[in-house]
């Protein structure tokens, strides 16, 4: 049913126009047809891969969680004064990566920057799928997970309303706006392309994109009621962004531990959530690009526009990271001075040096050159060091800043215990594993974007040279 | 028997939808009555149509109403349920904004998204006027004529480069 | 409620020069308020379960080594810090009796509170109590047996403060110092803690307080505590 590629696409090395998406035209059918492709058939492979995925989730976490609400919460390694571990340091990693999508479609869209045309899609994917994962997380870390319904502001009979000074009430509605603002701003833009979808598959697929494409058949006042709601979606989830790891960095500033009470945090955990999530987008579409075949929308300019923001967030991290150190260091009091040593020489003080090895070493070292930020394989291995590395940052800042405070006496050791590694593992298998069933039913590009993009693109000759010319559609 | 058919014209390329568009108008044809079915979103300045404006009531209607739940929620059941914590005031200013926020921002972007939804019809699965081929480069020119035009409505199409013109059925999506 | 108890401001006094550290009121504490033993797999994790704990500072160096130690509990804040941060309300200020109330049943277990409780003085239950035979038959009816996944902390024997009022209502006469006992200050050998109400200007409290020795643990956070330590010779902390 569907043709071969019209041509084979290489990582080009050289800086030429043809190397550049919206300079480099294909008809509609055939872009489509590139986007359908991977979607319409799965190979063994895939089916390898979510069910190995499918096992671990089942196990890892459905199985690891169900007994731990049966036997109870002391199989984690949690103890007085470490009251949150690594749950809760998964679940702020998690907000950290939805950050990547709002990021990459909504930033950049605001800003008119024309490379994000492909990716915009693939990264909110991703800020809707972690967002499932970390919702699990309020979940999972409760003592008495089956009375959860208390939260919830409802008239009941006992007369009794949530406490909504609380930083937790805070977060359960950050991140329920959070999650249905990016799943709708997801499936706005997609409403299109599923149209497509319809148009070019029969049986049960056609019937689902039948449904999910609301009846779009294309016509003007659709399209200029679509382009004003995806406008008004890019600019409000911006805010929004802002304000969900704020809210989530909230659940420490407003405590009064030593560490965790510092003003700073709200735009810390933004900043690192962006530089977070943005490596994330990088680390997932170089995997989305090869196993999906889609080397004609995702080119090295991509990568390369994406790895120069990542340098530039980690910059960014740096200065809140020192902002927050120096202060501290400088004229804080004596708990704060023994919070500062047990990062540099107490028993965490190896993930405190690897968390600044990732952070800051690695892309200060790597990412202003070009040639690194071409290369797919260095490019891995650099994000997936930073999401490592901002991972440990939040192990460090969540069980680790409980471990000290002003009674010594009642100083304590964490150290994670199999549910809390099982868990987490899970969640991460669950993000890929529902990433992956994505692949298969939402076209991960798209494409009328795109054509848009390619539509307002033109070189044009000034004096000795040819330019590229962006025209300004709207 | 009916005054009026639906012809629709596809076309490859923007500059000849919008000389047909047009050349239609000078045949009486008014603007209501012709729609372009198109799958890359030209504007209307490319194809010569007058812009829609609309002003977002609904988003800020569900802006507002997210608000009025926010401050049932912070200042409502503390007022109607007082409950003292942290040797605080009932209720407090600073954290109501949080919530306030919040909410507001839920109920602008449903109210947008409940917009589009409302305003487009969807989701509809009545059968409708469509082609598929507008995902293969094409842009349909729809228009709902008056029988005694219709030649010359199929002429002037054709004229300005139609690829083809035809009369379409109600399919279903 | 049985009957108003308007007015009161229950507070605590621990004398640190009379106290020897003998951990007396800890068990005391633990078998009046059904608090649970956890077992020795538990306290090498650090779960220990007290309510009231003695916290012990070495001091100086061989052979010069002494103990400096110092009773924590519940500090019964007026600002308590953790209050606004319990997400349902189990964690809520009486106005009434002016301490620091747990509800259990409402307590879905975020242990917010027990992060932000700059004392330490709560606990969490990991698991389900045990109470090997035949000490489930020493539980005391009064107070609740608190299932796996609720805070719980020192709550100045509220039963006693109720079971007090109570009393004082059925004789037709107000509450005086000395209806209330809680039980760490009932096994106290050296009468170290001292409860009472400091509203009331007859009450042993109403004196102690105003020593030159009184301080509060941690004062500069600004949670106002209801319990007051005087400064001992050789055991003070603070």
């Amino acid at each position: 049913m569907l043709a071969e590629l019209p041509r084979k696409f290489a990582w080009p090395h050289e800086d030429n126009p043809q190397e550049r998406l919206l300079l480099d035209p294909l008809p509609q059918e055939d872009m489509n047809r590139i986007m359908l492709r991977p979607m319409l058939k799965a190979g063994p492979a895939w089916w390898l891969v979510v069910a190995l995925l499918a096992s671990i989730v089942l196990v890892c976490f459905v199985g690891a969680w169900a007994y731990m609400i049966r036997w109870g919460m002391g199989l984690a390694g949690l103890r007085r004064p470490v009251f949150w571990g690594i749950f809760i340091a998964t679940m702020v990693f998690w907000i950290g990566i939805s950050h990547s999508g709002t990021f990459v479609s909504a930033i950049l869209r605001v800003f008119n920057a024309e490379y994000r045309r492909p990716i915009t899609r693939a990264a909110e994917l991703m800020t809707s799928f972690s967002l499932i994962c970390a919702g699990m997380f309020p979940f999972i870390h409760l003592g008495r997970v089956w009375t959860v319904y208390y939260m919830i502001p409802m008239p009941n009979q006992r007369q009794l309303w949530s406490n909504f000074q609380s930083p937790l009430m805070w977060d359960m509605l950050a991140i329920t706006t959070y999650l249905i603002g990016s799943t709708l701003y997801v499936y706005l833009p997609m409403i299109p392309d599923l149209a497509m979808a319809r148009d070019h598959t029969g049986g049960w697929r056609h019937t689902l994109y039948k449904w999910l494409s609301l009846g779009w058949r294309g016509l003007e006042y659709e399209w200029h009621y679509l382009h004003k709601a995806i406008m008004i979606f890019a600019f409000a989830i911006i805010p929004v962004m802002f304000s969900v790891h704020t809210i989530v960095s909230w659940d420490f500033a407003m405590s009064m531990h030593i560490g965790w009470h510092s003003s700073i945090f709200g735009p810390y955990f933004v900043v690192g959530a962006i530089f977070s999530g943005v490596s994330a987008v990088i680390t997932v579409l170089l995997v989305v690009r090869r196993t999906m075949r889609l080397e004609y929308f995702l080119r090295p300019e991509h990568f390369d526009a994406l790895a120069k923001l990542v340098l530039i967030f980690s910059f960014a991290w740096t200065y809140f990271f020192f902002n927050d150190y120096l202060v501290e260091w400088y004229g804080g009091d004596w708990v704060g001075h023994q919070l500062l040593l047990f990062q540099a020489r107490g028993p965490i003080a190896p993930l405190w040096y690897a968390m600044l090895f990732f952070n800051i070493v690695i892309p200060w070292l790597t990412l202003w050159n070009k040639r690194i930020r071409r290369s797919p394989i260095a490019l891995f291995l650099i994000t997936v060091g930073i999401n490592i590395g901002m991972y440990l940052e939040r192990v460090i800042i969540i069980p680790g800043f409980l471990q000290r405070n002003a009674l010594p006496f009642s100083w304590g050791e964490y150290a994670p215990q199999w549910p809390e590694v099982s868990i987490a593992l899970g969640t991460l298998a669950l993000f890929i594993l529902l990433y992956v069933v994505a692949s298969k039913f939402i076209p991960l590009i798209p494409v009328w974007e795109v054509l848009e993009g390619q539509l307002s693109h033109s070189r044009r000759r000034i004096g000795r040279t040819v330019v590229t010319s962006v025209a300004e559609l709207e | 028997m009916p005054k009026k058919i639906a012809i629709m014209g596809l076309f490859t390329d923007v500059s000849a939808t919008a000389d047909a568009l047009e050349a239609l108008r000078v045949l009486g044809l008014r603007e209501e009555e012709m729609s372009i079915i198109q799958g890359v979103p030209y504007t209307a300045k490319m194809l010569g149509r007058p812009k829609l404006h609309e002003f977002p009531w609904f988003s800020i209607l569900g802006a507002l109403a997210g608000f009025g739940v926010a401050l049932f929620l912070t200042w409502g059941t503390l007022l109607l349920y007082p409950v003292r914590v942290g040797g605080r005031p009932i209720p407090t200013i600073p954290t109501s904004i949080v919530i306030g926020y919040e909410l507001t921002m839920l109920g602008l972007l449903l109210g947008t998204f409940l917009t589009l939804i409302w305003k487009c019809g969807f989701p509809s699965t009545r059968p409708q006027y469509y082609d598929p081929l507008i995902n293969h480069s094409r842009i349909a020119l729809l228009c709902d004529c008056d029988l005694r035009i219709e030649a010359d409505v199929k002429r002037v199409m054709l004229e300005r480069g139609a690829e083809k013109v035809y009369e379409p059925e109600r399919r279903p999506l | 409620m049985a009957e108003s108890k308007q007015g009161h401001r229950w507070t605590m006094v621990i004398d640190l020069d009379r106290c020897t550290a003998c951990q007396a009121c800890v068990v005391a504490c633990h078998a009046e308020n059904n608090v649970p033993t956890v077992g020795p797999e538990q306290i090498t994790m650090g779960r220990a379960q007290h309510w009231l704990r003695i916290e012990r500072y070495w001091q100086g160096e061989y052979p010069d080594l002494r103990a400096r130690y110092i009773p924590v509990l519940c500090q019964q804040c007026q600002h308590a810090p953790c209050e606004p941060v319990c997400p349902v309300f189990a964690s809520v200020h009486s106005d009434a009796e002016n301490i620091n109330v747990q509800v259990y049943n409402r307590c879905i277990g975020t242990r917010y509170c027990g992060n932000n409780c700059p004392y330490l003085a709560r606990v969490f239950n990991w698991f389900d109590p045990y109470f090997p035979e035949p000490l489930n038959e020493q539980l005391n009816p009064d107070v609740t047996v608190r299932y796996r996944g609720v805070m719980e902390k020192c709550t100045f024997c509220i039963q006693r403060i109720h079971a007090g009022a109570n009393q004082a209502a059925a004789e037709g006469r107000p509450m005086r110092d000395g209806d209330v006992v809680p039980a760490c200050a009932q096994a106290c050998p050296t009468d170290a803690i001292v409860f009472g109400d400091l509203n009331d200007e007859q009450s042993r409290i109403h004196e102690l307080v105003a020593s030159k020795r009184a301080f509060k643990l941690l004062e500069d956070l600004g949670t106002e505590p209801a319990v007051i330590y005087l400064k001992g010779g050789e055991s003070h902390v603070g």
